[in-house]
């Protein structure tokens, strides 16, 4: 029993050095030489941490073994190329606030602005491909996406090569997948496995009327499967919702009724006033009613509803910000409870599976 | 007779087609619309005879179309195409009477077109670069058209600077249309490599679970910033420069001699402290005083309320008084809050001592008051104070009120998502005080005239411009000689430019 517990006292002891070590390495990632710079990442899903070596010329993925070395898994090579932009500077362009001085997209050059027209030219030795390391087929082991640039005869198109990882951090040769895609999205945009397939689906956020203070925004989610026999995603969504209110990025895709579907959550604050009084209220009196729109996944209809499949309502401070947190089992039953944190103020909220929807009352 | 009857109806319709429409919607101003079939890229104002009419050029790229400017409040359309694809296009002064050419910027080549002398467009003509190694840099998409074109010895023959891989290329015009090269090397403003590592997917809750998953792309970037100014106030344009390091920063002068050359940097350094981060600022160099020695105006930007609402952005901007050539007083004399950036052309010599002032909007009534959320809700506009901080002989700065219901439409409450609104400084009768142009509405310019009486500045008054359609840019430019700007509206989808002459100012 003694041994266990030391064995059980080592183990936690490494996984928290390897832990520290990998936050470390992420956060510090940014050394001065572009050459051989280390990424310290579980790659195959042991609890060890592997070694992904970026140098200018390849990218090499070292299996941490048993016996805490190293040996080499598989290697990618890259195409670093020289890339020289110029641009003319102002700080509130630059900024995307268009509200005084010059624009740089502005077709207009009459005469050399001295002083005012600052130029700022770049130079970048970069790769031509973009790299994501993320677990696409749900198998618990992560893959490699390397993301190549357009070539020169169709500027729009971009190659996503998909290699699978096959086990113990390898990679076969050729990619597993590829897609192709206008305008890539992968780095910035979200793909989910949604239905459990092993694909990921991309999901595209658009907004209507985006803004601020007092004006109504709508977002559109759109859902794209993966076309097996196009080997790509389809021109026009195969699911979407509808819905006023903001995509809440940061806690989203959340599986919150345990059914292993990711749900969807779209934050409604209504932001236009319906009369000049409404307005004055809102931002004199600060408090505002916000809706929480959950979307459940429906897997027998194999997509979500278009309509909320519950409505939460809840109250903030309209001048300061709120975040949203779904990650909590307050209750330990397995379901995922709500956390709204404001400023130094909280709300917990659990999640009741009989009404499927949170409760009413706060959590004291 | 009837078919030259015809033909002189034809003639005339033609000539109809080519020229400009003219549009007398009020007494005041002129109106007129040149159009174009495709979508222009850039437009410059180029005065081929070196006469009193400057001609209005624009392209789509390949494209030239030259509206040679007639006395009579009209053009007339010309169109030549070019072979190499025109990245920038400026007017180029070759001779001291004012005639100039169109200087083109190419995929590594600098071209022209000129008028010859019995009036035919003429080109192109190549100008040799440095060298063949000389690789200009590549001009983002982001930006349109670029400013190449600039009199940096004040000779009155404009000379061409271009950035290069190496520094920058400046072709001095020693005669006309005789260009002598050289290449100035500038210091990389910093050096930083960096594998872009972010979370994957980019939502989700950060900091906390890394392995599900990560996206990165490796770069080595290395990045030059510099702009042209007389710091010396010779007349002479000397080159200025900013490096960023990890102690602070340092602007670099590069004086210009007058045989043509730069002398041996000169080096101002900025250290940071606690409390004074310069790089995050943007520097501006003006002799405030009026001591002869320049003094910095340092400006950072702040977001009202964490970036949540699109009211506008805030500056707050440092006075940092210079005690000697090079050297200044670390700790700011001035704090001032506005949202205009104190620039060259908002700040001017309020009097005969060398006092200056800052013309400025400072930022928008508060959120509190009652009265600014009922007229902004009413009215759909945002109200602020016009006015100006003037600089006193002891150093101290005294804000003067010009107008307190001044106002522009707020973007929120507009819901025209593509409307860019924008308050600008143009002196439009050249008397040396700076007039405010404020793309008001989409419907509206308004031209607020400034004069200055003693030492005071006040408002001469106020010219409402109403616009037919969506606005892509306005510019202000003499285009007749006559001492006073017209305005160079560019209309929807980029195809249609809008020229205005202001009797009344």
């Amino acid at each position: 029993m003694r041994n266990i517990s030391k064995r059980t006292m080592k183990f936690i002891l490494i996984a928290l050095i390897f832990l520290v070590n990998m936050q470390f390495s992420l956060l510090h990632v940014f050394a001065d030489s572009i050459e051989d710079q280390e990424i310290n990442i579980d790659l195959n899903n042991d609890s060890t941490l592997d070694k992904v070596i970026v140098s200018q010329n390849s990218i090499k993925i070292f299996k941490c073994n048993e016996n805490k070395s190293y040996s080499l898994s598989h290697e990618f090579k890259l195409n670093p190329v020289k890339f020289s932009n110029f641009d003319q500077y102002n700080i509130i362009d630059n900024r995307s606030q268009m509200i005084s001085g010059q624009d740089i997209r502005s077709p207009f050059a009459i005469k050399h602005d001295t002083g005012n027209i600052r130029y700022d030219n770049t130079q970048n030795v970069f790769f031509k491909e973009k790299f994501i390391i993320a677990n696409i087929n749900k198998d618990k082991l992560l893959d490699f996406i390397i993301i190549e640039e357009p070539n020169a005869v169709d500027y729009e198109a971009y190659k996503h090569l998909i290699y699978y990882q096959i086990k113990d951090s390898l990679f076969s040769n050729a990619p597993n997948r590829i897609i192709e895609e206008k305008w890539s999205s992968w780095i910035t945009g979200i793909y989910y496995d949604i239905g459990n397939e092993g694909l990921p689906d991309k999901i595209e956020i658009r907004y209507k009327n985006y803004g601020a203070l007092l004006s109504n925004t709508k977002s559109i989610v759109s859902i794209y499967h993966i076309d097996k026999i196009m080997n790509g995603y389809k021109k026009s969504p195969d699911m979407q919702i509808v819905s006023s209110g903001v995509f809440y990025e940061k806690s989203n895709l959340v599986d919150i009724n345990n059914d292993g579907y990711p749900d969807i959550l779209i934050v409604n604050i209504p932001k236009k006033p319906k009369s000049i009084e409404e307005a004055i209220s809102k931002i004199l009196n600060r408090q505002i009613n916000i809706d929480l729109k959950f979307y459940l996944y429906d897997k027998r209809a194999k997509s979500y509803p278009l309509a909320p499949s519950f409505i939460m309502k809840t109250n903030i401070d309209i001048l300061q910000d709120f975040s949203i947190s779904l990650d909590n089992d307050y209750n330990h039953d397995g379901y995922k409870d709500i956390l709204i944190t404001q400023s130094d103020c909280s709300k917990k909220y659990l999640f009741d599976p009989q009404e499927c929807q949170f409760s009413k009352t706060q959590l004291k | 007779m009837l078919r030259h009857f015809k033909y002189l109806i034809l003639s005339f319709i033609v000539y109809v087609f080519l020229s400009s429409s003219s549009l007398a919607d009020s007494e005041n101003l002129i109106r007129l619309n040149l159009d174009l079939k495709q979508k222009i890229q850039h437009i410059t104002c180029c005065n081929f005879e070196g006469a009193a009419l400057k001609d209005i050029v624009a392209t789509d790229g390949y494209t030239i179309t030259i509206f040679r400017q007639n006395p009579n409040h009209s053009f007339k359309a010309y169109t030549i195409k070019s072979n190499d694809q025109i990245m920038a296009v400026n007017s180029c002064r070759i001779n001291r009477a004012g005639k100039e050419i169109l200087m083109c910027l190419g995929k590594n080549k600098i071209f022209y077109f000129s008028l010859t002398n019995h009036g035919e467009i003429k080109g192109p003509d190549y100008i040799k670069v440095l060298n063949d190694k000389s690789i200009f840099l590549k001009k983002q998409k982001s930006m349109k058209n670029y400013s190449f074109v600039v009199d940096l010895n004040n000779d009155g023959l404009d000379d061409i600077v271009i950035p290069t891989e190496e520094g920058l290329l400046i072709s001095w015009q020693i005669e006309p249309l005789v260009f002598d090269p050289s290449l100035i090397k500038i210091e990389y403003a910093y050096i930083n490599s960096s594998l872009n590592i972010q979370p994957w997917p980019k939502f989700g809750e950060k900091n906390k679970k890394h392995n599900n998953g990560i996206s990165f792309f490796p770069t080595l970037s290395k990045k030059r910033y510099y702009w042209l100014q007389d710091y010396n106030k010779d007349k002479l344009l000397d080159i200025i420069s900013f490096a960023e390091n990890s102690d602070g920063c340092r602007i670099t002068i590069f004086l210009q001699e007058k045989n043509k050359k730069f002398q041996a940097p000169k080096y101002i350094n900025l250290p940071n402290s606690k409390h004074q981060n310069w790089s995050a600022m943007e520097l501006r160099l003006l002799d405030l005083n009026n001591d002869g020695l320049i003094d910095i105006i340092g400006t950072n930007i702040e977001y009202p309320l964490k970036g949540n609402t699109s009211l506008l952005p805030l500056l707050i901007s440092k006075i940092y008084f210079a005690e000697d050539t090079f050297k200044f007083n670390f700790q700011p004399s001035n704090i001032f809050k506005s949202v205009c950036m104190p620039k060259l052309d908002n700040v001017i010599n309020l009097d005969n001592d060398g006092h200056h002032a800052i013309i400025t909007i400072t930022p928008p009534l508060k959120l509190e008051s009652k009265e600014s959320i009922i007229k902004a809700a009413e009215n759909k506009e945002i109200t602020f104070n016009l006015g100006y901080y003037a600089i006193k002989k002891n150093k101290s700065l005294i804000y003067v009120t010009l107008s307190k219901d001044f106002s522009m439409a707020l973007l929120e409450l507009t819901e025209l998502y593509n409307f860019r609104q924008f308050i600008r400084f143009e002196d439009m009768t050249g008397d040396g005080v700076p007039d405010i142009l404020l793309l008001k509405k989409t419907s509206l310019l308004e031209l607020t005239k400034l004069k200055k009486v003693t030492d005071m500045l006040s408002i001469d008054k106020t010219i409402n411009i109403p616009l037919f359609y969506s606005v892509v840019e306005v510019r202000a430019i003499d285009i007749n000689s006559d001492s006073k700007k017209e305005l160079l509206i560019l209309g929807p989808d980029s195809k249609r430019i809008c020229v205005i002459y202001l009797k009344e100012l």
